[in-house]
């Protein structure tokens, strides 16, 4: 444990190199609502057989006078690629998908797709010099054969996947209805390719930040019941910039991020290829369960896979390691799991690459005392992977590595690769008062950005000696050159927000 | 102004984006707002039914996520911007607190049963103590009750705009009229349960902490669509609240720290000669923001708008008035086939704009709103919601390694944008709440609108003049900085770099 201590104030000494901070735009590693290149909705949820209601919807918004082409693409909740298609985007334009319209009436947005040949508005323009000429995309289809959809069908619930030339029986989990997440980038053409295709990167994808969007989740309930049925929960979906920005198809421009959200599926020797913002690993979440409105909480929790989206890697992403769960009742008082005091025990917490489960579920700790609410301080880092990579800097050169690196200190819930792994977590909130349903739904804090390094394991049972404590990524207290406390010490001005060079 | 100094304006603008500087990969160390840790909490409106009878009320919550303890000082204002009510909520390592604002304005009890105080047992992860904290704090005796004669006379500001407190003379008008007790609240981490206004320059000096670790969500209960008679009782919109980071981060009480932001949240009320003492993050003025109205669903759309004021310390009671009727730079709504309206006849300098005041929660279908013309029943909306300016903002640029605020013309407010008087766009903050009915159950949800910018940013210009299409050599409605931006050395797709006038670069003030 003192070599856990040790390695958080050497990193915590870097504290006074820090730079100026950056005034621009789309120049940060941090996650925030604004234009994107990429969208992630982190969880859908379809009632396949069309009875309940239960769906998910989103929409996507171009807020550029260019045409773009939002390339979609749905994966199970072992982060298999299942389903992609195109939606042609002019000037300007608002696209509402709801998922049930795809999964249940195999139509993608109604009655007919889009089409490069729609009229734009009267303030779009008719072209855009980063689409690929001549278009692909006026023949798009907005009907999706049966015999194909009822596949995707299939492996959103059980996990089997069974089309023509390919097969997986892990490829998911088994659940009632169509579980996965889905992937929304800005790509040059109407392309067929999935994003754990290298070719994607070198020929499909584009780096302009013009898309924005937001989901609604319908027969939002608590997970595990079927309470508070045709409720909506909304929330946008997780925008991921590109950063630099811009550039053709295929552009191979350095970034300074050290990894990035598509990592494992980039070319071997160009892991940085999609410039797109790594997503961080550990929050901070709200909860309220019980009380007099009957209070629920779900956390929906998507994470990064292991491997290259194939069937091989599909049955450990279904099943990986959450590092640390600590909740705090409304009386500061910690609960954490008693028999999991380290990560190489193999707690038992285990998730797949999207999910959604209740506070009160076996993956978070029991508390105790006539408290209903309180925060859950998630540590999500699978522990990491060799199918991981950060590049380093090395002499002008951009190295990918998948070995140890500063973002997986010795120590950290990081045992395995170069770095931690991504996350994003929302939080939804039920109630009923007097027979009206009460719901919301929110982002959970991230304490650090993508670029941070793994967190330490923070506490077993209790906090043992030298386990760097819960707090925003780098420790409290930050202290700027030539000041201190309030009462006039320094001894604490432990913290930093620089991360540290890979 | 002509259109062609426009263009050209926005050309020199543009050109800077080949300038390109490296990313930071750094926590806390951008101009950009995002949901994480931070020294200022920001609720952009609260809404209460002081009678108590339809249980609509705003809850919010605060987290602390250090180990730490520390005290949140907590300050409602009106909606014109008046601050009227300061308490402090005195928060244990880890503590979570939340407050329904039914409590306290209605029961006039603060954190039932009986407040907050620094006599709490921490948890056992949390230390006992905070250096960041005055020697005396003066948290033991935070009173959980407030008097009845001084609630009587913050209701009476929040729903007639009268703050008249035992022993003072009245103030009026310093909010709106309406029935319910319209607001909003800002949250700051302090180092003592100061009873100071942010308004008072010493409140920088003495008070104000800059340790980014606060969390803070809210709940709008009984959230209706606004000016609507739909009954939407008790369901419930929530959301983040706005989370600005002190940059850079740390230090005691009073430090006095350079920032790179070239102004800040606070600007307006801080010190003459230390315009950015409180190093909080700025916020932008252009957003994209989706509505539904219509369809088999009913649906309804409030965008809930909170707006810097232009009234300084001192300021008399009289001129809160002017925290009204704030300008609106731009409001352009796209339907769902990217037809373009606008509010037809106003050109920013010829007539008079439409307008918000410093917090308000209106309904897309209201006259703030181009109509929506034809058969979509959604779109999106771009707001560039710049006041205009005011000589009262400040930005502070780095003359040879000095400090200089300024409150003239910037490189912030380009001439001819939609920033007529001061060095910079005003700030402003928007979030949109979704309303709809299916087969009797209520579909509610409450997001951000998209900035398309960051507070560093330059005022935009207008893009859209008295027509439905753009003039030519308008900037076109766009991320800030516009599009395509290409790095260097690169082309779009199809070889060329014509068009490669874009920038994420935000230009020194």
């Amino acid at each position: 444990m003192k070599t856990l201590l040790i390695a958080s104030l050497l990193f915590c000494n870097a504290a006074f190199a820090a730079g100026p901070p950056s005034i621009n735009n789309d120049d940060s590693c941090d996650i925030k609502v604004g234009p994107a290149a990429t969208l992630l909705l982190p969880y859908f949820e379809v009632d396949t057989d069309g009875t309940s209601g239960h769906t998910t919807l989103f929409t996507i918004t171009n807020v550029s006078r260019y045409p773009q082409i939002a390339h979609v693409t749905l994966w199970t909740d072992g982060a298999y690629p299942i389903l992609n298609f195109n939606l042609y985007l002019t000037g300007y334009d608002v696209q509402a998908i709801n998922l049930a319209d795809v999964l249940v009436r195999d139509v993608i947005a109604p009655p007919s797709g889009t089409t490069s040949a729609t009229t734009p508005g009267a303030l779009s323009a008719s072209s855009n010099g980063n689409l690929r000429t001549p278009s692909d995309c006026i023949g798009i289809t907005g009907l999706v054969p049966e015999a194909i959809m009822s596949a995707v069908r299939f492996a959103l619930r059980t996990g089997i996947v069974r089309f023509p030339g390919v097969s997986c029986n892990a490829a998911g989990g088994v659940h009632f209805n169509a579980i996965g997440y889905a992937t929304i980038d800005v790509v040059a053409g109407c392309t067929t390719r999935m994003p754990s295709d290298p070719l994607y990167y070198t020929n499909d994808l584009l780096f302009d930040n013009v898309l924005i969007g937001d989901y609604q989740q319908i027969g939002a309930a608590p997970a595990g019941t079927s309470l508070a049925a045709f409720d909506a929960a909304g929330n946008p979906m997780v925008h991921i910039r590109a950063v630099p920005e811009g550039g053709g198809a295929g552009a191979d421009v350095g970034t300074a991020l050290p990894y990035t959200f598509y990592d494992r599926y980039t070319p071997a020797g160009r892991r940085t290829l999609d410039r797109r913002q790594p997503l961080p690993s550990t929050f901070a979440t709200r909860f309220v369960q019980g009380g007099a409105a009957n209070f629920s909480t779900n956390l929906s929790i998507w994470r990064e896979g292991i491997g290259t989206g194939t069937c091989a890697t599909s049955l450990a992403t279904g099943q990986m390691v959450l590092s640390d769960v600590i909740r705090f009742d409304e009386h500061e008082n910690p609960y954490a799991f008693g028999s999991c005091s380290d990560i190489e025990a193999l707690c038992p917490v285990r998730l797949p690459s999207t999910s959604t489960t209740n506070t009160k579920g076996a993956q978070y700790p029991s508390f105790f005392g006539p408290d209903v609410a309180g925060w859950i301080y998630v540590n999500a880092n699978n522990g990491g992977s060799t199918t991981y990579s950060v590049t380093q800097n090395l002499g002008g050169a951009s190295v990918p590595t998948n070995v140890r690196t500063a973002l997986a200190p010795a120590g950290s819930t990081t045992t395995s690769g170069p770095r931690p792994s991504q996350n994003w977590i929302t939080t939804s909130m039920f109630g009923v008062i007097g027979g009206n349903h009460i719901t919301a739904e929110l982002d959970a804090t991230p304490l650090g950005n993508g670029c941070s390094p793994a967190a330490f394991l923070s506490t077993g049972r209790f906090a043992p000696p030298g386990a760097p404590p819960i707090a925003p990524s780098g420790g409290a207290f930050v202290c700027p050159p030539g000041t201190t406390l309030t009462n006039g010490t320094t001894a604490l001005c432990t913290g930093t927000n620089v991360n540290p060079p890979p | 102004m002509t259109l062609l100094r426009l263009f050209v304006a926005s050309l020199l603008l543009s050109t800077a984006a080949s300038a390109a500087v490296p990313a930071s990969i750094n926590n806390d160390d951008s101009c950009d707002i995002k949901v994480g840790p931070a020294a200022t909490l920001l609720l952009p409106y609260f809404e209460v039914d002081v009678s108590g009878t339809s249980g609509q009320t705003t809850l919010f919550t605060i987290t602390n996520v250090s180990r730490y303890p520390e005290i949140a000082h907590v300050t409602l204002w009106t909606d014109w911007a008046f601050p009227v009510l300061t308490f402090n909520l005195f928060l244990t390592g880890y503590d979570v607190q939340a407050i329904n604002l039914a409590d306290v304005l209605v029961n006039r009890v603060i954190a039932p049963p009986n407040g907050t105080t620094s006599a709490a047992t921490p948890g056992t992860l949390s230390t006992g103590t905070n250096p960041n904290f005055r020697a005396t704090s003066g948290c033991g005796a935070s009173p959980g009750l407030v008097p009845a004669s001084i609630m009587t006379a913050v209701r009476e500001a929040l729903t007639i705009g009268v703050f008249h407190p035992p022993g003072t003379s009245s103030c009026r008008p310093i909010g709106g009229t309406h029935a319910n007790a319209i607001g909003y609240a800002t949250i700051d981490l302090v180092a003592s349960c100061s009873d100071r206004m942010p308004l008072d320059a010493t409140y920088y000096t003495a008070d104000l902490l800059f340790d980014n670790i606060l969390i803070g969500d809210y709940q709008q209960i009984g959230a209706n669509p606004a000016g609507t008679n739909v009954r939407r009782a008790f369901d419930a919109a929530g959301n983040p609240m706005v989370h600005i980071r002190a940059i850079p981060e740390g230090g005691g009480a009073g430090s006095i720290v350079a920032t790179a932001l070239p102004y800040t949240f606070y600007d307006r009320y801080t010190p003459s000669a230390m315009r950015t003492i409180d190093r909080r993050q700025p916020l932008p003025s252009t957003f994209a923001a989706r509505y539904i109205q219509g369809g088999s669903s009913l649906f309804e759309t409030n965008q809930t708008i909170w707006r810097e004021g232009t009234t300084g310390p001192g300021a008399s009671c009289d001129s809160y008035h002017d925290n009204e009727p704030l300008n609106i730079g731009e409001i352009i709504r796209f339907d769902e086939h990217e037809n373009p309206t606008t509010l037809g006849t106003c050109f920013i300098e010829a007539c008079s704009p439409p307008t918000l005041p410093a917090t308000s929660s209106s309904n897309t279908r209201d006259s703030q709103y181009p109509f929506l013309l034809g058969t979509d029943v959604g779109g999106w909306l771009y707001m560039n919601l710049n006041n205009g300016g005011s000589s009262k903002y400040s930005v502070t640029r780095d003359l040879g390694g000095v400090s200089a605020p300024t409150n003239e013309r910037t490189a912030l407010a380009p001439a001819g944008s939609t920033t007529i008087a001061g060095p910079r766009p005003s700030q402003n903050w928007v979030t949109t709440s979704l309303f709809g009915t299916v087969a009797g159950n209520h579909l509610t949800a409450e997001l951000d609108a998209a900035p398309l910018g960051n507070g560093c940013t330059p005022a935009s210009f207008l893009s859209v003049r008295w027509i439905d299409t753009a003039p030519p050599g308008a900037p076109p409605i766009g991320p800030a900085g516009g599009v395509f931006v290409c790095p260097p050395g690169t082309t779009l797709t199809n070889g060329t770099t014509t068009l490669c006038t874009g920038t994420n670069g935000n230009p020194k003030p």
